[in-house]
């Protein structure tokens, strides 16, 4: 079951990704629209032809997600309610989303984290797992393409977020420019020992805001 | 005389486990494609209130995308965190909790396309 798992996320993988590594990450960047601030449900992922007929033949795509993208259209409302079905499944599953997950954000993208008790009984996981893969393994990968973040606004953010945490105290934050910086910020920390109860407070109010405001997922460390 | 030892051996236990947790645990795992992409995966837990997992391909180059997830236990509770956060050839997740045990999902992606070369590999901590 596991091979199968992998070798359907590897299939859905490549057809999601096949378009945006031929162009090149230089091309992609200087092609991608911002999605901030926009009414999501204006916004949708148009597959080329190919690419649609790739995910047409492909059987090793769970049958739900072919039908959704035979048209070669991935819309916000799709992309919705294939997210709301796993939401339900995780917790039919004996799963829990956190409270007000799924979550839309500011660039029209849901954040979800899966949870569950590790007493569960046996099976549990790979069940939630499933939930997840049925419903999002193609159809998450497609809409991030949508939902990417420029590269211009990932420097304002880091920006900010330098900006927030100088301003509440935190020394030593002018030279943080780049996401590895903040990640080796925070690392170097809790290997010095100085990862406080307050530090993380002060760290976390400034991530959040900076996520929320700029719709990146995933910025602030999870708590 | 037997009290005192007791207590010894207690104080000693108490030393290790605070030495043990100080120490970061951490798995690293490099890979290669057969398209030429190469990248690592690190499943880190570096305190009791720090833990990441990371999938990076920039310093080896031939990638054109990593995709990565996490599953960090903790307060009793398994949770999935990710895709990660970062930009271009590295995505990281980072957890403020005393995590007790972390696995990554770390995928690669040949560059240049088509994607033929995708590799999925975990790590564990």
């Amino acid at each position: 079951m596991g091979c199968v798992r992998r070798a359907v996320f590897a299939s859905v993988l490549i057809i999601a990704l096949t378009a945006a590594v031929a162009c090149g990450k230089s091309d992609r960047d200087s092609r991608v629209a911002t999605t901030l601030g926009a009414n999501p449900a204006t916004l949708q992922n148009r597959l080329d032809a190919q690419r649609t007929e790739a995910i047409r033949k492909d059987e090793t795509i769970p049958a739900g997600q072919r039908v959704l993208l035979s048209d070669g259209v991935l819309t916000f409302s799709e992309y919705e309610a294939a997210i709301l079905e796993m939401a339900r499944c995780v917790r039919a599953a004996g799963g829990q989303l956190e409270l007000g997950e799924p979550r839309l954000n500011r660039r029209g993208l849901y954040t979800y984290s899966p949870s569950w008790p590790v007493s569960s009984p046996s099976g549990t996981e790979a069940t939630i797992r499933e939930c997840i893969e049925e419903n999002l393994s193609l159809v998450s990968l497609l809409w991030a393409e949508v939902v990417t973040v420029p590269e211009q606004e990932l420097r304002a953010a880091m920006g900010e977020m330098r900006n927030c945490l100088s301003g509440k105290g935190i020394p030593d934050v002018g030279a943080l420019s780049q996401p590895a910086d903040f990640h080796a910020f925070l690392r170097d920390k809790a290997l010095a020992g100085t990862l406080t109860p307050e530090f993380q407070t002060t760290y976390l109010s400034c991530a959040l805001e900076v996520e929320n405001n700029w719709g990146i997922a995933g910025f602030a460390p999870a708590t | 005389m037997k009290i005192l030892r007791l207590k010894l051996a207690a104080t000693l236990a108490a030393a290790l486990s605070i030495l043990l947790a100080a120490v970061p645990v951490a798995a690293t795992t490099i890979t290669n494609t057969t398209g030429g992409c190469t990248g690592d995966g690190t499943t880190t837990i570096v305190s009791n209130s720090y833990s990441f997992t990371q999938t990076n391909a920039g310093p080896y180059g031939g990638c054109g995308y990593v995709y990565s997830q996490g599953t960090f236990v903790y307060g009793g509770s398994a949770h999935i965190r990710g895709p990660g956060w970062g930009t271009g050839p590295i995505q990281y997740e980072d957890v403020f909790q005393n995590v007790v045990s972390a696995s990554g999902i770390h995928n690669l992606c040949n560059a240049g396309g088509p994607c033929t070369g995708s590799q999925q590999w975990s790590t564990a901590a």
